[in-house]
């Protein structure tokens, strides 16, 4: 009997101090951050909890609100909505371009402080517009923009190689690494109007107001320095060992092209030293398939010289993005911070990177030689 | 004697006492057969002149002649059905019983796909006559006693020789002779005066099918038939009990795993599920994907109750309806299973009282709980629920982790007649899993239950 009185006791003294009903929460799925006039303004997004399925409601609503500091500017909302915010939810944190390049730590630290925060957060800066009116543009019917958002960065990074999606988690560890510095998703919106807010925007077979994800941004010290183009942001995914599934269009004669997919690809690094300079070595490991082919004439030879020149383009990729790293003297490759870590006394020394490109094309498609060469086969009978 | 007889007569009119010369005859109109005492009593002493007991002995056709030695056997064999003939102070009786019983049915409570669809009945001898039937055997053991002091019960122990384990038997033995009852209206009664535990598991299995009776003494169990009782009580019984049944062993073996794995997920669902719903929706949110957040929280909005109490409602209504449908005579039983069904469903949520999600998530839990067909290990499961369901309320997922902890010593703590309740999952018996969860047909062919039997070959 006591002991069931003693539990009693502690499930009512102990309880319920985080009890919250479902239809009293505001479910926020983005953050927009934005800076004007010393002050932040902060937007969320929050997910519609009244829309029904026929009616003609808009799936989210944004409230904004400013303040000194950005959890003052969050609280400030509450004068806007009766609901309780609930951020366990929350999938994109987007930054407007001022206030990355003022800086990004700042932002993040309350992030890393809330315990309900998930860490899988996405975060990205946005080149164009404020990040509210990133926030407010509607996307493709019955898929929430936040969603929509972290879907378009995931199929990008796998079929181009020319973004890469950066975590809470991921940005914040390696901003606190030595000798390395993260890197940053950039988005930009396309055609921005008022009406992008209406449900027009969305019942038009092509939307004026679209949301575009671009390539990735570089920091230094926990601020955004430069933005990269398609071909850095593809070397800097090969450096990092992090190419999916992506396609490389090559020239075959001098005015067709074929396309070689690139379907395993794996990079190693080894680290050598050789007279005080350190040797980095980029192994690169490349399987890939012809996916186009226009030119006549398809055999082994032809084959060894695709795989040649997917070679020195893969290699070209990467000396855009060492170039790049010797330009703006950011570590966001993280080439120094490997040689760190197998030498403790390593203190800023200059270095080599030698790249070793291994390209294997094993298949052809569906037809063996191209239909070019069909072509000229059955003119020439 | 002839007057204490006459007295008694008094009190109960069904009482008939015949005089042929100076033979008495009495019996009771309401316990025996008119047809049989005319025909082997009343024409045989009128066509032989029989004058004496001698006679009665040699010249009356009947298998079961009793001469009565005092008054309490004569009163007892009256009370049985028997007929009592006095002559010269001899007393003798006669078997002359009347059958007041139904006849052997399908079993109503135990479905079964294969197998033998006979059950028990009220019937005390039928009863034993089904278990005899199926094993032929010299070990087979039936050990009769009389309980109730009013009622004079009979009850039996029943159980293989060669097979049970002697200090169960004992002890059981011990506890039913400690028995002290006026009057015994059904097995549960000494199955509830014979238990010294003090949990809610069910220790015991109530079956009304003889198939699965003598499967249960054949492993070294040991039955308690009790008169005017269809249900015979099989002890000792262990969790994976109710886990198995014994359709399994009708049908292909190899299939029958998949069913077990299923019936052990439901057993868990039918627990569970009412107190994640809650733990979840109103304290950890975040361990949901956005987009069935989304869906729930559409679905709650406009719920007036909290939803703990939409739950509560919910769970109390359908046992509300459940026990209406077993006490309804089957007759309005469709019309009310259909008012239950729209009040519950169609009409709850249309109102906006209750959000269709909580309507799944009771059904589903009701559902999986029904797979089991012993009544007893439902209402186990009831209870459970219904704890899981507070604590998850009070704490979240926190409260279903202490809650777990809770059922787990719960269960493991429990013992059946000294035998620990899990067996043969804790203790861990490696040769015991080829009929547990997984069903390897060979090892019941070969082999009993280690923990209960001392004979473990089965030839």
């Amino acid at each position: 009997m006591k002991k069931i009185i003693i539990i009693i006791f502690i499930l009512l003294l102990t309880g319920c101090y985080n009890y919250r009903e479902l239809n009293n929460l505001d479910i926020i799925s983005s953050i927009g951050i934005d800076y004007k006039k010393n002050m932040y303004e902060v937007s969320v997004q929050v997910l519609n909890g009244k829309q029904s399925k026929d009616s003609e409601d808009s799936q989210i609503i944004v409230y904004s609100a400013k303040g000194k500091t950005i959890n003052d500017a969050l609280r400030n909302i509450y004068s806007k909505t009766s609901k309780e915010l609930y951020r366990g939810h929350v999938s994109n944190l987007i930054l407007s371009d001022k206030v990355a390049k003022n800086s990004i730590v700042n932002v993040l630290d309350l992030f890393e402080r809330y315990t309900d925060i998930r860490d899988e957060m996405n975060i990205m800066v946005v080149k164009n517009v404020d990040a509210k009116k990133v926030l407010t543009v509607l996307t493709t019917e019955k898929i929430v923009p936040s969603e929509y958002i972290k879907l378009a960065i995931n199929n990008k990074h796998l079929k181009t190689g020319a973004t890469s999606s950066t975590r809470l988690d991921e940005f914040s560890s390696n901003y606190l690494k030595k000798y390395i510095d993260p890197v940053i998703t950039v988005i930009s919106v396309d055609n921005y109007n008022k009406k992008a807010k209406n449900q027009s925007n969305i019942t038009s077979s092509n939307p004026k107001t679209k949301i575009i994800i671009n390539n990735i941004a570089i920091t230094k010290k926990g601020k955004l320095v430069d933005y990269l183009n398609k071909k850095e942001t593809i070397g800097y995914n090969f450096i990092t060992n992090n190419i999916k599934n992506i396609m490389i269009p090559i020239k075959c004669d001098k005015n067709n092209y074929s396309s070689i997919s690139i379907i395993k690809s794996n990079t190693k690094k080894n680290i050598t030293k050789n007279n005080n300079t350190f040797l980095i070595t980029l192994n690169i490991n490349l399987k890939g398939n012809i996916t186009e082919y226009n030119c006549n004439n398809i055999n082994e030879k032809v084959i060894k010289k695709l795989e040649n020149k997917t070679k020195i383009k893969v290699n070209n990729y990467i000396n855009n993005a060492l170039f790049k790293q010797e330009i703006v003297d950011s570590e966001f490759l993280g080439l120094k911070r490997m040689i760190y870590l197998i030498n403790n006394n390593y203190n800023n020394e200059n270095y080599k990177v030698i790249i070793k490109t291994k390209v294997n094309i094993n298949r052809k498609g569906e037809i063996k030689t191209s239909l070019k060469d069909k072509n000229n086969e059955s003119k020439n009978k | 004697m002839i007057n204490k007889l006459y007295k008694f007569k008094e009190t109960s009119p069904d009482l008939k006492i015949r005089k042929l010369n100076n033979i008495y005859i009495i019996y009771f109109e309401t316990l025996c057969d008119i047809n049989n005492i005319n025909d082997f009593i009343l024409k045989p002493i009128t066509l032989f002149s029989i004058k004496n007991s001698k006679d009665i002995f040699n010249k009356l056709p009947n298998g079961n002649l009793i001469s009565v030695k005092d008054e309490n056997e004569l009163y007892e064999l009256l009370f049985n059905g028997f007929t009592i003939i006095i002559v010269n102070k001899d007393i003798i009786a006669f078997e002359t019983r009347i059958e007041l019983n139904s006849s052997i049915s399908e079993a109503t409570n135990e479905k079964v796909i294969k197998g033998p669809k006979d059950a028990f009945t009220e019937n005390y001898q039928i009863n034993i006559g089904l278990i005899r039937k199926r094993i032929r055997s010299k070990n087979l053991v039936i050990k009769e006693k009389v309980i109730g002091t009013s009622s004079k019960t009979k009850i039996s122990i029943i159980y293989m020789k060669d097979i049970v384990n002697n200090e169960l038997l004992n002890k059981i033995e011990k506890n039913i002779s400690k028995i002290n009852l006026d009057y015994v209206a059904n097995s549960n009664y000494i199955y509830e005066s014979i238990d010294k535990s003090n949990n809610i598991l069910p220790t015991n299995i109530m079956t009304e099918r003889p198939d699965l009776t003598s499967f249960l003494l054949m492993e070294g169990r040991i039955a308690l038939v009790v008169e005017n009782s269809p249900e015979i009580v099989i002890l000792p019984t262990f969790f994976y009990d109710f886990i198995k049944n014994i359709d399994d062993y009708y049908q292909n073996s190899k299939n029958v795993t998949i069913t077990r794995i299923i019936r052990i997920i439901s057993f868990v669902i039918s627990i569970i599920t009412p107190g994640l719903y809650i733990a979840i929706t109103t304290f950890n949110q975040e361990s949901l994907p956005t987009s069935v957040l989304i869906n729930f929280s559409l679905q709650r909005e406009g719920v007036p109750f909290p939803s703990i109490i939409e739950a509560l409602i919910m769970l109390v209504s359908f046992e509300i309806l459940r026990e209406a449908d077993t006490r309804i005579p089957y007759v309005i039983g469709t019309s009310m299973s259909i008012v239950g069904a729209l009040v519950l469903g169609e009409a709850a949520v249309s109102a906006g009282l209750i959000s269709p999600i909580m309507i799944i998530v009771i059904a589903i839990s009701s559902v999986s709980s029904f797979i089991f067909n012993n009544n007893d290990f439902v209402n186990y499961i009831r209870i459970w629920k219904v704890l899981f369901l507070l604590f998850a309320s009070f704490t979240g997922i926190y409260g279903i982790y202490i809650c777990s902890i809770l059922f787990l010593i719960n269960l493991t703590s429990c013992k059946s007649y000294s035998f620990d309740y899990t067996y043969p999952a804790s203790p861990f018996d490696l040769e015991a899993q080829k009929d547990n969860i997984y069903l390897n047909i060979k090892y019941i062919f070969n082999k009993r239950n280690k923990l209960i039997t001392k004979n473990v070959k089965r030839r």
